[in-house]
């Protein structure tokens, strides 16, 4: 029940950190805290048993990612956030000048999309079994008739087939090879369409 | 405030001077041996600390000037012209330069240990490529960017893209499916540790060359030359 203290702490945390990252006038402090948000995200992933994914889930949301956010808006706005607004942006995204102080106005359209889509993903996540539960169709290893799963079958094979224990990566390279294929041709294509629109092909 | 000014930019300055003139081979040094490990790839940038080096000089007395204009209370000079989003201090500098061979070193441990613990290619080419973009953090990205060899990076993913392509059409002589693994006379895991390889080049190159150039900007008039870069960064300010 430790780990349940800890789990409710986090997601405690990373919700007051999402809130923050929406709420902050300050767009360098909002970067920091989204980073912190990842971080948590990260942590709960370890909680969750997924090593793997928290690795990714640190590296590239809390690493690369706010680094992208942080150049983004050096090229831009500038990293100190209330002087270098314009006057119409101020208007338009804050409702109030910037005396007001660290957080900005509510936008109440936005927040009624917000809910929009907030209010059906939630049920539907409450209408979702439970971790480990038997009839849970990604954690099953067998269906009904003892016939193994697609989960099922890499858990029990990988070690025999592939020769090595880690299921997650005998699924990237070994069952599903195509689709890794497919992920890097998607990689190769983002860097070469970097260097072709920002121009700078002249490299190679 | 004033009082204190003018002794802590003299201080930056010299300090920022000495730590970079030492530490950029450093930390060079130690990025390219692992990328030697892993890639069996050398990128050729030994003339590129010194020029490196020698770009430092007009970049730190900008950020020098720039320090009194924010002291002055004009933020856009600052702005423009610091390359690094963070603002570069010794303690900055010398924590990366410490960390970076680790990072790296957790970069080529994930990708090669994916097999048999939690980690794999993705992850160790992420974490590969974030050693440079926290040199990129410290040092600033334009002179980061002239120290790598930028077909290097280039040539990074698209040896990755062969590697990995070259696995997979191997396959079908061999008288497999394509990506079909168990035709190769070398052990599923060995192919999976030469895949994985290909893909965490790719990987790190591509999140490299994402931070690199995308840090660079758009800059139109700069064909990569040494003696038009300051006016290129000015340009890219401008533009940007």
């Amino acid at each position: 029940m430790m780990w349940l203290g800890l789990e409710l702490a986090l997601i405690l945390f990373v919700v007051a950190a999402a809130v923050l990252v929406a709420f902050a006038r300050d767009i360098v402090g909002a970067i920091v805290t989204f980073a912190a948000f990842t971080l948590g995200i990260a942590v709960i992933w370890v909680l969750l048993a997924a090593p793997d994914v928290a690795l990714i889930e640190a590296a590239v949301g809390a690493g690369v990612t706010s680094v992208l956010f942080l150049i983004t808006v050096m090229k831009t706005t500038g990293m100190s956030g209330e002087s270098e607004e314009t006057g119409a942006r101020t208007a338009e995204t804050d409702g109030g000048s910037a005396a007001d102080g660290p957080f900005r106005s509510i936008n109440v359209p936005a927040l009624m999309m917000v809910g929009a889509l907030a209010i059906p993903l939630g049920y539907v996540i409450l209408s979702l079994e439970p971790v480990g539960a038997e009839n849970a169709p990604a954690v099953a290893e067998t269906y009904a008739d003892g016939q193994l799963t697609p989960y099922g079958h890499y858990i029990e094979n990988t070690l025999e087939e592939a020769g090595f224990p880690n299921a997650v990566v005998s699924v990237l390279v070994v069952y599903r090879g195509l689709d890794t294929l497919g992920e890097l041709i998607v990689a190769f294509a983002a860097a070469v369409s970097i260097l072709v629109v920002l121009e700078r092909e002249d490299i190679l | 405030m004033t009082g204190d000014d003018t002794p802590r930019d003299v201080d930056k300055s010299d300090d920022g001077m000495d730590s970079t003139s030492e530490s950029r081979p450093d930390g060079g040094t130690d990025a390219n041996a692992a990328d030697e490990d892993v890639h069996g790839y050398v990128p050729e940038d030994d003339p590129d600390p010194k020029e490196a080096v020698t770009e430092e000089k007009p970049r730190t007395e900008t950020q020098d000037t720039a320090e009194d204009a924010r002291s002055g209370g004009v933020v856009d000079e600052r702005v423009e012209k610091t390359t690094s989003p963070v603002i570069q201090t010794p303690v900055v500098k010398t924590v990366a330069r410490i960390l970076t061979p680790f990072v790296v070193a957790f970069g080529v441990y994930l990708t090669l240990f994916g097999t048999s613990l939690p980690g794999g290619a993705f992850q160790g080419g992420v974490v590969m490529a974030s050693a440079i973009v926290l040199i990129g953090l410290a040092f600033g990205f334009d002179p980061t960017r002239k120290w790598i060899d930028p077909l290097g990076l280039a040539g990074l993913f698209v040896l990755g893209a062969f590697l990995f392509g070259g696995i997979a059409v191997a396959a079908v002589p061999l008288g497999g499916a394509i990506l079909e693994l168990f035709v190769f006379p070398l052990s599923v895991e060995d192919m999976v540790k030469l895949a994985e390889v290909a893909i965490a080049a790719l990987v790190s190159g591509v999140i490299t060359g994402l931070v690199i150039w995308l840090a660079a900007g758009y800059e139109k008039a700069e064909k990569d030359g040494n003696a038009t870069s300051e006016n290129g960064n000015g340009n890219g300010g401008d533009n940007a």
